[in-house]
C-alpha cells in the first residue's frame, strides 16, 4: 500500500481517521517484512500487525502524531516517521533497544567504580542517600549534558553496541545522580541514553543487523573468521548500521544512477544538510575501506548492495510528493 | 450508517484511534502577533518544505521574524524546551532565528505563554542557556537535525512568488527602441492606458502577450511586473492564504503562485481604472476578487 496519499494533511489538521490507520498498518507491513514473525508462526498475519500497531498506538503520544505531521513537508516524509515509530515499537518487543543496550553499559561502567551503589533497582552516588528527585527527567538529560564526553563510533556489531567509554558513562552518571538522589536505573539508563545519542536511532533512521537482507544476515552468522570474505562483509554491515537515513537516501541516488554529475551537483549543493551528510559518508566510507583493507573498492560494492537489498527503503519527495503545500 | 460510521464499528484499530486523546489546535490564520506557534510551508522549485515557527514579533509588511521548533528531544546550546497553551512539547531552535515571507505562514497550532516567550527571548540574547550541549562536529547526529531545520527556513525566507527580475524589462527594451505604449498597444490588441500600465510593470503581461512581446522586444525578456508594497503585504497576510489555495486548485493547476499574481495583477489593475483619492483598501479589493471566481 505504501504511502497514503492526504495522511500528513489530515492528521496536521486534527482530522483523525481511517487515512492514519491505514497508513499505520502499511508501516506495519513494511517493518514486518524483514522480521521473524511472532513465536509459533510462519508469517505475519493481519492481527500481528495490528498488534505491534495497537503497541505503537499505546507507547507514542497523539501530540507527537500531530506535531510530527504538522512539521513534515509531505505525506512521504509524515509515512517514514510513521515507520521509524512501528520500527521502534518492534525493537522494544526484541529487547534491543538503545535503553536495553545502555542499561547494561551502565551496569557495567557503574559496578566497576564503590562510588555507585545498587539496590531495589535504584543506582545511588554514595553521599547522595537523601536527595530526592522531583521527577523532572528533562532536567536531568540538562545535567548530562553539561558532562564533556567524547564521541563514540557506533561498534561493528550492532548487538554489543558500546554507548560510551565507561569512563565518560560514570562521569555523567555523576553528575545526574547528586542532583537526582537514588534514581530508577530506567531512568538513569533514559537520560544516559539521550545524553550519548542512543536515543536518536529511531529519529535519524539507523537500522541494525535485522534490517539486512536475510542472504547477509545469513553470511554474517556463517563466515569463517578471519578469512578475507568476512572482513569485508564484517566492514560493510559494520557501516550499514552507522548510516543514518538521509545517509542512505543519498547513497541509493546514486545506485538509482544518479550518476557523478548529479551526485556531484547535489553535493556542492550549498545547503547545509547535503554539506553535513558529504562530510559524514566522506568519513564513512574512508573508515570502510581502512578497516576491509579495501583497495579495490570491493567493500564499497558491497555496502551498496547491502543497500539496495534492504526493505527499509525511505520515500522520497520525487516519489510521493503532494502536488501543493497542503 | 455512512461508510465511516461503519468502519469504525468493525474497526478495532479505528477505535482505538478516535479513543485517544488528542489536542486541540487553533488551525486558524490570524493576523501574525509574538508568541504565536505556525506551521510554516512553501515550495523549493517543485518540492514542498516546511518548517513549524514561533512568531517572535508582529510583522513588517512581508516579513515575519520567526524561531523554528520541532517536537524532537534534540537541541543544541541555544534550545530551549517549551510547552504551547494546548499542551505541545516542542524545542525552540533559538540560534536559528530568522525572518521569512509572511505568506508562507499557513495555519496557526497554539500560543505560548509570555514567560514561555520571554524564556525564549532571553535564550535567544544568550542571558540563559539553553538545555543542550554545544554541537561541536558534523558526526553529532544533532548536526543533521540542526542543518535540516537551515534548510527549511532558507526556502521560507528566499522562495518568493513575485517574479524575478533578470533581464531587460518591457520598459527597457521599448525605451532602448523608441517604441512608445501605443505601437505595444496596437501589437497586442490592448488599449493604451492598459499598455502603458504594462510597460511601466503595473501588471504582468499574459503568457500570449509575452510571447508577441518578445518577438517585438527580444527573447530576453524579462517581467518587471511590481505592485504596490503595501497590496503585497496585505496579499501576504496568513488570512487570505486558505482561500488563494482553494482557487489555485480550481483555476491554477494547484499552482499557489500563479494564483497570487493573477490576484495581485487584478487588484492592480482595477486600482488604475478608479482613480478616487485617498489610500487603497487593499483587503477588500483582495477580498472581492477571490468572492468573484
Amino acid at each position: 500500500m505504501g504511502v497514503i496519499d492526504g495522511v500528513r494533511a489530515a492528521v496536521a489538521n486534527g482530522e483523525i481517521d481511517e487515512r492514519l490507520v491505514d497508513a499505520l498498518r502499511s508501516a506495519g507491513r513494511q517493518v514486518t517484512a524483514t522480521r521473524p514473525p511472532p513465536a509459533g508462526a510462519s508469517s505475519w498475519s493481519p492481527g500481528d500487525i495490528d498488534d505491534v500497531v495497537s503497541q505503537t498506538l499505546s507507547r507514542v503520544k497523539p501530540a507527537t502524531f500531530v506535531t510530527k505531521a504538522n512539521g513534515a513537508s509531505t505525506d512521504g516524509e509524515f509515512f517514514n516517521w510513521i515507520v521509524k515509530a512501528v520500527r521502534s515499537t518492534l525493537n522494544l518487543q526484541a529487547e534491543d533497544t538503545p535503553v536495553g543496550r545502555v542499561l547494561r553499559d551502565v551496569k557495567n561502567a557503574l559496578a566497576e567504580d564503590d562510588r555507585f551503589h545498587r539496590s531495589g533497582g535504584r543506582w545511588t552516588l554514595a553521599g547522595t542517600e537523601n536527595i530526592i528527585w522531583d521527577g523532572d527527567k528533562s532536567h536531568l538529560v540538562a545535567v548530562a549534558d553539561t558532562v564533556d564526553t567524547r564521541i563514540i563510533r557506533r561498534a561493528p556489531d550492532a548487538n554489543k553496541i558500546q554507548i560510551a567509554w565507561r569512563e565518560d558513562t560514570r562521569a555523567v552518571c555523576t553528575a545526574v545522580l547528586a542532583e537526582s538522589g537514588p534514581l530508577d536505573e530506567l531512568v538513569l539508563a533514559e537520560v544516559v541514553a539521550i545524553k550519548f545519542n542512543a536515543m536518536f536511532d529511531s529519529r535519524f533512521g539507523y537500522l541494525g543487523l535485522s534490517d539486512l537482507d536475510e542472504k547477509y544476515q545469513t553470511a554474517l552468522g556463517e563466515a569463517e573468521p578471519g578469512t578475507a570474505d568476512v572482513e569485508e562483509l564484517s566492514a560493510a554491515a559494520s557501516i550499514f548500521v552507522e548510516l543514518t537515513e538521509d545517509e542512505r537516501d543519498f547513497l541509493s541516488r546514486y545506485l538509482a544512477g544518479a550518476g557523478l554529475r548529479e551526485l556531484g551537483e547535489h553535493l556542492s549543493s550549498n545547503k547545509d544538510a547535503a554539506k553535513t551528510v558529504r562530510v559524514r559518508i566522506e568519513d564513512k566510507l574512508r573508515r570502510l575501506a581502512a578497516r576491509a583493507g579495501d583497495d579495490d573498492g570491493a567493500a564499497t560494492e558491497l555496502l551498496l548492495e547491502m543497500i539496495r537489498r534492504s526493505t527499509q527503503v525511505s520515500y522520497s519527495y520525487d516519489d510521493h510528493g503532494d502536488a501543493s503545500v497542503n | 450508517m455512512t461508510t465511516m460510521e461503519m468502519r469504525v464499528s468493525t474497526d478495532p484499530l479505528l477505535q482505538q484511534l478516535l479513543s485517544l486523546d488528542w489536542p486541540e489546535l487553533a488551525l486558524d490564520a490570524p493576523s501574525p502577533q509574538r508568541g504565536q506557534v505556525w506551521r510554516a510551508a512553501w515550495m523549493d522549485d517543485s518540492d514542498p518544505v516546511a518548517c513549524m515557527v514561533i512568531v517572535m514579533s508582529a510583522p513588517v509588511q512581508r516579513w515575519v521574524d520567526v524561531v523554528p521548533v520541532t517536537d524532537d528531544e534534540i537541541g543544541d546550546d541555544q534550545t530551549v524546551r517549551i510547552i504551547t497553551n494546548n499542551g505541545l512539547a516542542l524545542s525552540a531552535w533559538t540560534g536559528l532565528r530568522r525572518q521569512i515571507y509572511k505568506f508562507t505562514l499557513e495555519h496557526r497550532l497554539g500560543d505560548l505563554a509570555s514567560e514561555t516567550i520571554s524564556k525564549v527571548e532571553l535564550v535567544m540574547k544568550g542571558e540563559i542557556a539553553g538545555e543542550w550541549s554545544t554541537i561541536a562536529s558534523d558526526f553529532d547526529d544533532r548536526a543533521l537535525a540542526r542543518a535540516d531545520l537551515s534548510d527549511r527556513l532558507e526556502v521560507l525566507a528566499t522562495a518568493d512568488w513575485l517574479p524575478s527580475i533578470s533581464g531587460p524589462t518591457v520598459q527597457e527594451r521599448a525605451d532602448a527602441a523608441g517604441i512608445p505604449a501605443s505601437e505595444i498597444a496596437r501589437a497586442l490588441g490592448i488599449a493604451p492606458g492598459d499598455a502603458r500600465r504594462l510597460r511601466d510593470g503595473d501588471r504582468l503581461p499574459t503568457e500570449s502577450e509575452l510571447e508577441i512581446l518578445k518577438g517585438l522586444l527580444g527573447n530576453d525578456l524579462a517581467t518587471n511586473f511590481r505592485p504596490d508594497e503595501d497590496l503585497l503585504a496585505d496579499l501576504d497576510e496568513p488570512e487570505f492564504r486558505h482561500d488563494l489555495q482553494e482557487l489555485a486548485q480550481r483555476r491554477h493547476h494547484g499552482d499557489e503562485r500563479r494564483v497570487r499574481i493573477y490576484v495581485a495583477t487584478t487588484v492592480s489593475a482595477a486600482a488604475h481604472r478608479h482613480r478616487d483619492a485617498g489610500s487603497r483598501d487593499w483587503k477588500t479589493a483582495i477580498r472581492d476578487v477571490l468572492a468573484q471566481d
